[in-house]
Order: structure tokens, then C-alpha cells, then sequence
């Protein structure tokens, strides 16, 4: 990786919404209409990008939560799939956002996509599935 | 516009009052409000739908906020609370989810048969908008519940919803419906289904499952698109509806594919989560689509997930469902 794509800011695309469970989240692309599951520690690496970060800061903030330094495969694989799915991308500028914390044991980041995206034209507003030729 | 040719009724938590001069365009959309029967206790959130006919034909939307068979959605140019439908017809239809106040222009036509058509899915989108404001995610599911359980039931249309419904009401189960529920969180985070329509739509052919159904054929066809006869649950098991229940499993029907009557398998949470996403509409607009997602997320999440695959023969005998209940229990 070059020291360019190290150094740029990365942030969540706004047209990825996000709800968090317990100890998960799931992102929802509004634009291909997939979603995703993110483990405990892929939800906060996640919450870095929206306010933005750059690949190094998330993994230097991974490594203070508790991620070792064999860790780091892990976690620069999971921002790499972030990327590939155009989960996040490159920001001109970094927007405000709240201290990220993460509490627990540190354990390798996973990005779920789930398999059939939503609808994208449906039977009605009610009724998600697809139409059938008139 | 006189009021004089104005009617309303209720859908569920809405109060929805509709204009229109036309005898046949009031009472499209009449029909279409009075398939939501269930009585709910007020007070009702008011909407307001004004119908207009015009001389002149909308094009497409583009359908960015949300794209259907026969109508694009998108938010105004020129205020972002409203929302323009526009639809095949050539009608074309504003409003403001938030103050459920909507008008439309259908154009003036001796053929109406697809203005009519689209007048569907327009109040599908004035009511689907009107419960979300109201605080209420429509889910495209049946429901049953006995002894404190309840399972969603989820297929697409013409997938066993309504079949399975009645099986399983012949084996004491009750039912908050076959296909249109809403959902919300309680104040303590647990999820609240209730229910909209207490009718089933059921096809002539079930009665050689369920013989108390009775000659359906002899009823009136309620839509140029399916064989299937409305009937009132009630009339033929009474005492078997509901009308509010917390869900506490899902299930997942499929046809045929295990070649047996009936197989049942347990689903991974995911899978819970991404079956039960689908059966909801989310539009464009990160505000609604994050609640939609938070809420169907957290129920997902509190929910046991049976994946049904339903073979040709499974209501030829009543034990072949035992296997279904012993899941849910």
C-alpha cells in the first residue's frame, strides 16, 4: 500500500446508514441496497470512518484498544473490504464526531455481507418483493 | 372541492378522509382503505387525500426516494419534507408524510383502468408514510401466536402465508393476519406487532384442505390479478384473531425443496436478520431507513429462526405441522 492510500482520510459514505445491537451493527447501503453485519471490534474501527480517519489512525487506535501486533493482517483486510465494498471513501476533510471507546477483548474485525441485497423496485410501499411483468 | 364528496376510514392508528368529485375514483380508493378492518383505539393521526382530475399527463419520476412496479417516488425539488409520486397513469401525486396531508392529479380518461390500478398504489405509499410518522414499520408477514409464543411468518406473495395461517388456526393457534402487520419497540425495547386486516385472501383450491371454507368460487373476485376469494377469518374459527402480540420467532417458508411434507431447520442469526429486512420496505432516506433498520435489527435480534420448506402434501395430514409447532414451542 502506498504511503499516499496510508495517509488519506477515509469516511463512511453518507448513504450508509448504521444501528447498532449489543455487541454488533449493521450497515445498510441505501445505494446497492446491501447490508452488513460488523462484529464488536469492526464497529469500532467502523465508528472512526465517520468522522473520518486515515488507514494508520484506525490501526493505531486498534492496537490501543488491546489488538496485538499479529492482529494487524486482520485489521487492515477488514479496512481494505470496507473500501471494496465503497463502505467508506476518501474525504477531503475529517467532520466532528465523538471519542470512539471500545471495551472488551480485542478479536480479529469481521464485515458479514449478507447474500440478497433489498429490492430495488418493488411491488408497492408496502410490499417489498419484486413486481411481476405486467 | 366540496366536502360533500369526501369519506373516510380508519387504517389502523390513521384517520384518512378522502375528496374527490368522481364517484368511481372515491371509490376505488374507499375499497382499497376498507380492506384495513381492525378497529384501533384512538385517537387516530389525521390524513387527508384530495383527488383532482386534470387534462394533462405527468411523466416519471425518477424514483430515487423509492422505485415500484407502477409509481416513483422522489423528495420535491422545491421543499424536502414533500414527496412526488408519479406514476405510469400519468397521475402525479404530492405530500407531506408529516402532516398527511396529500393531493393528486389523475389525468381526465374514458379508459381508467390503470389510473385506478396506480390510485392502489398510491394509498399504499399515503398509508405506508402515515403509519411511519405515526411511529409503526409495515411488515409484509403473516402472524400467529398460542400460548405466549408468536411467529411471524415470512414468503413472498402466493408463498404459503395464508395456507400455513389456516392450518395452523385449525390447530388453535390465532392470528393477527396473513400479510400486512405494523411494528414498533415498546418504551422497555421489546417489539409490539399489530395488526391491520382481519381478512384472509384465500384460493378456491384450499377448501380440499380445509373443507369449512366452502364454496370460495361462488364468492366474488376481488381483483383482476388473482383467483383468490376474500374471506372473514372470524366467520369460519371464531374467536381466532388478534389484534397486538409480541413476536418471539420467525419463520422462513419455502416450497419444495426438501422433497418431504414438511422439514424444519433452525436459522442462523444472520439469516434472521436478512429474512426478516425483507419484508419491509425501505426507502431512500437515511433518517426513515436508519429507524426501519433499527428497529427490524433489534426484533431480528430478540426473534428464533425456523426455516419451513412446505411440500405439495403438507395439509393432507393434520400431524405433518407437529414438527412446525415443536419448533415454536
Amino acid at each position: 500500500m502506498s504511503t499516499q492510500a496510508s495517509t488519506e482520510i477515509l469516511a463512511l459514505r453518507p448513504d450508509v446508514v448504521v444501528t447498532t445491537l449489543e455487541r454488533e451493527a449493521v450497515l445498510l447501503d441505501l445505494e446497492t441496497k446491501y447490508f452488513y453485519s460488523v462484529n464488536h471490534p469492526g464497529w469500532a474501527i467502523t465508528q472512526l470512518f465517520e468522522s473520518g480517519a486515515t488507514r494508520i489512525e484506525a490501526r493505531d487506535r486498534a492496537l490501543a484498544w488491546g489488538a496485538g501486533n499479529g492482529d494487524l493482517g486482520p485489521i487492515t483486510e477488514f479496512i481494505e473490504r470496507l473500501v471494496t465494498e465503497r463502505l467508506v471513501t476518501r474525504a477531503e476533510e475529517r467532520l466532528p464526531g465523538e471519542e470512539v471507546r471500545f471495551e472488551g477483548t480485542w478479536s480479529a474485525p469481521t464485515l458479514q455481507k449478507h447474500r440478497e441485497p433489498l429490492q430495488r423496485v418493488m411491488v408497492s410501499a408496502f410490499d417489498p418483493t419484486l413486481p411481476l411483468a405486467e | 372541492m366540496s366536502t360533500t364528496h369526501a369519506a373516510r376510514h380508519a387504517c389502523g392508528p390513521l384517520d384518512v378522509k378522502v375528496i374527490a368529485d368522481s364517484d368511481t375514483v372515491r371509490g376505488k380508493i374507499m375499497d382499497t382503505l376498507e380492506l384495513y378492518n381492525v378497529i384501533w383505539p384512538q385517537p387516530l393521526s389525521p390524513v387527508r387525500i384530495e383527488i383532482r382530475e386534470v387534462d394533462n399527463r405527468a411523466d416519471l419520476g425518477a424514483g430515487e426516494y423509492l422505485e415500484c412496479a407502477r409509481m416513483h417516488v422522489d423528495r420535491s425539488l422545491t421543499d424536502e419534507q414533500m414527496l412526488e409520486a408519479t406514476f405510469k397513469s400519468g397521475a402525479v401525486a404530492t405530500g407531506n408524510p408529516s402532516s398527511g396531508i396529500w393531493t393528486a392529479s389523475i389525468p381526465r380518461s374514458d379508459d381508467d383502468f390503470w389510473t385506478l390500478i396506480d390510485l392502489e398504489s398510491l394509498v399504499s405509499l399515503v398509508l405506508t408514510e402515515g403509519w411511519r410518522h405515526a411511529g409503526w414499520i409495515p411488515i409484509h408477514a403473516g402472524a400467529v401466536a398460542r400460548n405466549g409464543h408468536c411467529a411471524l411468518l415470512c414468503a413472498q406473495s402466493g408463498g404459503g402465508k395464508t395456507s400455513l395461517t389456516v392450518a395452523l388456526i385449525r390447530r388453535g393457534w390465532q392470528t393477527l393476519g396473513d400479510d400486512k402487520l405494523l411494528l414498533r419497540l415498546r418504551d422497555d425495547g421489546s417489539p409490539e406487532l399489530r395488526a391491520l386486516v382481519h381478512t384472509f385472501n384465500l384460493h378456491p383450491r384450499t377448501r380440499s384442505w380445509f373443507p369449512e371454507v366452502g364454496e370460495l368460487e361462488n364468492l366474488p373476485v376481488y381483483s383482476e390479478w388473482t383467483e383468490k376469494r376474500k374471506v372473514h377469518p372470524e366467520d369460519i374459527w371464531s374467536g381466532t384473531t388478534l389484534t397486538e402480540a409480541t413476536p418471539t420467532h420467525l419463520v422462513d417458508i419455502s416450497r419444495n425443496k426438501s422433497g418431504e411434507p414438511v422439514s424444519v431447520e433452525r436459522m442462523q442469526s444472520g439469516a434472521v436478520l436478512s429474512t426478516f429486512l425483507h419484508q419491509t420496505v425501505v426507502p431512500a432516506d437515511r433518517r426513515k431507513a436508519k429507524h426501519i433498520l433499527g428497529v427490524v435489527a433489534r426484533t431480528a435480534g430478540m426473534l428464533e429462526g425456523i426455516s419451513l420448506d412446505l411440500g405439495d402434501d403438507v395439509y393432507a395430514a393434520p400431524d405433518h405441522l407437529t414438527l412446525l409447532e415443536d419448533a415454536l414451542s
